[in-house]
């Protein structure tokens, strides 16, 4: 049966067309290159079930970091711990490796010099467009930061808002405004857990425990603007996944679930076959 | 080419013992290719529940190519492996086996010390019961109380010991000063342990062994592993090569290869 095509970024000259309505959330796959022998990324009939994929976050440097990852009661606590993948990292070894795969991989970014690295990775083939991760903050500031990065590239751009915003339909609709081409939520609550030599990890918490959450402000979000929106946010189950398309997402993002099994990403796309996408 | 990553594996048998649970699986293409340092990310199949979440890592305790079976031992102490504690025989599990650097025996070693501490020991047993009656074998294995693990699991060929005072009484079984100590005259050394120890094991070798060379001395590291798959980077340590993943470039490294903390 042919794959039914999605259109993540309908009024961008480039165009997001997935062939699945799964993505790999951000990070899910770490730098992609290393799991791609697992999924079959280079093969055209590779059964992984996924859509896009979104790489871990990249800045401009790169940063070494140690990450955290605790198991939480349904859910995972995870801080990047100032890890990220670099410019140059992503411009001379992992992007050569995407632009064979056969599904669109997309680059996370998060921090101070979004718009520095989109800038440097534009034009680079194997980087099919962008996701910024917001972190909480105003309509205002979302819109700026926004235009910041939709100023530097033509590419589709993905705004990710977290979890703990006031008033996440402003804060979207002002990512519409500033030229985002898809919202995506949510990503993560934070929250901490002890750590198992003494003290507390902050981190943001995501699973199925948060999924609850994710849902009503996806909800919200889909009934208030025109782009396409991806539910993530504990999507774990094919209930999950059916849930958030009836609450309006074109797409949903599998985060913490892909990285337990990595065939989470073909059981859902399998469930959503036949379910009306918006 | 896409590889296999992912089994099936029923449970054929569980017992309980004082703190360690041994538990055989019927796998059999898992039981073909299982080697000594290898671990499998397990999670039950068809459980409806969503938590906890990451899977269990655990290292082969054995693998037994004829019967289509492989062996786990583990401590049910350890959070991180609850989800395999009370499990009925006929139980199927859902393991991940990713394929990473294990332990590599030289043909021309004739004498193998093994010892180490902690969720590595059935690695160890593992290396011990497939180079049993074909090298000369040394185990040496400490923790605390009820770690021991059960006699059957410890081929008569091999020699065993044991302190039950604590994971660093490790080091005193390895400082004995009589001739008879294997640091000496082992021609291979396999040692399981966390990060913390790494560096006070190095400094034993350095001080017990007139040359050591590459390959001398390999280290089966332990610690957390959430992914299994080289995605979180939770587990990588610092060594000669650059930053590396245990669940990737290891779990089995050459200790002159770690730069790590003393």
């Amino acid at each position: 049966m042919a794959a039914r095509m999605i259109e993540l970024a309908p009024h961008n000259p480039y165009t997001l067309t997935i062939s699945s309505p799964v993505i790999a959330a951000a990070g899910s796959l770490g730098d992609v290159v290393g799991i791609a022998r697992w999924l079959g990324l280079q093969r055209a009939d590779a059964d992984h079930g996924l859509g896009a994929i979104v790489s871990s976050t990249v800045t401009r440097s790169g940063r070494r970091g140690q990450p955290q990852l605790i198991a939480t009661p349904a859910g995972v606590l995870y801080h990047h711990g100032g890890f990220s993948l670099g410019v140059q990292q992503v411009r001379e070894q992992l992007a050569p490796r995407w632009a064979t795969y056969h599904v669109p991989v997309l680059v996370s970014l998060a921090g101070t010099d979004t718009a520095t690295v989109a800038a440097e990775l534009s034009e680079v083939p194997g980087v099919a467009g962008f996701e910024l991760a917001l972190p909480a903050t105003s309509a205002l500031e979302a819109e700026q930061q926004v235009a910041r990065v939709r100023r530097v590239t033509l590419l589709p751009l993905i705004v990710r808002l977290p979890g703990e915003l006031n008033d996440p339909v402003a804060v979207a609709q002002a990512c519409v405004t500033a030229g985002a081409d898809a919202i995506a939520l949510i990503g993560g609550l934070p929250a901490c857990m002890p750590h198992p030599e003494g003290g507390l990890i902050y981190g943001r918490l995501g699973g199925p425990a948060i999924f609850p959450v994710a849902l009503r402000m996806v909800a919200s979000v889909a009934a208030a603007v025109q782009l396409p929106v991806i539910g993530m946010g504990g999507v774990a189950t094919e209930a999950h996944a059916q849930a958030m398309v009836q609450a309006g997402a074109r797409a949903v993002a599998l985060a913490s679930a892909l990285v337990s099994d990595l065939r989470r990403g073909r059981v859902i796309a399998e469930s959503l076959r036949d379910q009306a996408i918006s | 080419m896409k590889m296999q990553l992912y089994y099936t594996a029923t449970i054929q048998e569980y017992r309980q013992f004082e703190h360690l649970i041994w538990i055989r699986l019927v796998a059999p293409s898992l039981a073909r290719t299982a080697r000594p340092g290898q671990f499998a990310m397990i999670s039950q199949r068809q459980t409806h529940s969503l938590d906890p979440l990451p899977r269990s890592a655990v290292f082969f305790a054995g693998a037994d190519p004829n019967s289509g079976t492989l062996e786990l031992l583990i401590d049910p102490r350890d959070p991180t492996l609850t989800r395999l504690v009370d499990l009925p025989e006929g139980t199927i599990l859902d393991l991940g086996v990713p394929s990473v650097n294990t332990c590599t025996i030289n043909p021309t070693t004739q004498t193998l010390l093994l010892a180490g501490v902690g969720s590595t020991l059935p690695a160890l047993l593992f290396l011990a019961r497939r180079y049993a009656g074909k090298l000369n074998v040394s185990l040496l294995m400490a923790g605390d109380d009820g770690f021991v693990p059960p006699p059957f699991l410890l081929p008569a060929t091999v020699e065993v010991q044991i302190s039950s005072t604590g994971a660093s009484a490790l080091f005193d079984l390895l400082t004995t000063t009589t001739d008879q100590n294997p640091l000496r005259w082992a021609d291979q050394i396999v040692l399981g342990l966390p990060s913390l120890f790494v560096s006070r094991a190095a400094s034993l070798i350095r001080t017990t062994r007139l040359r050591w060379d590459h390959g001398l001395v390999q280290v089966i590291l332990a610690g957390s592993l959430p992914c299994g798959l080289g995605i979180c980077r939770v587990c990588q340590i610092e060594t000669r090569q650059g930053w590396q993943r245990r669940c990737v470039e290891g779990p089995v490294f050459d200790l002159r290869d770690l730069r790590l903390p003393a």
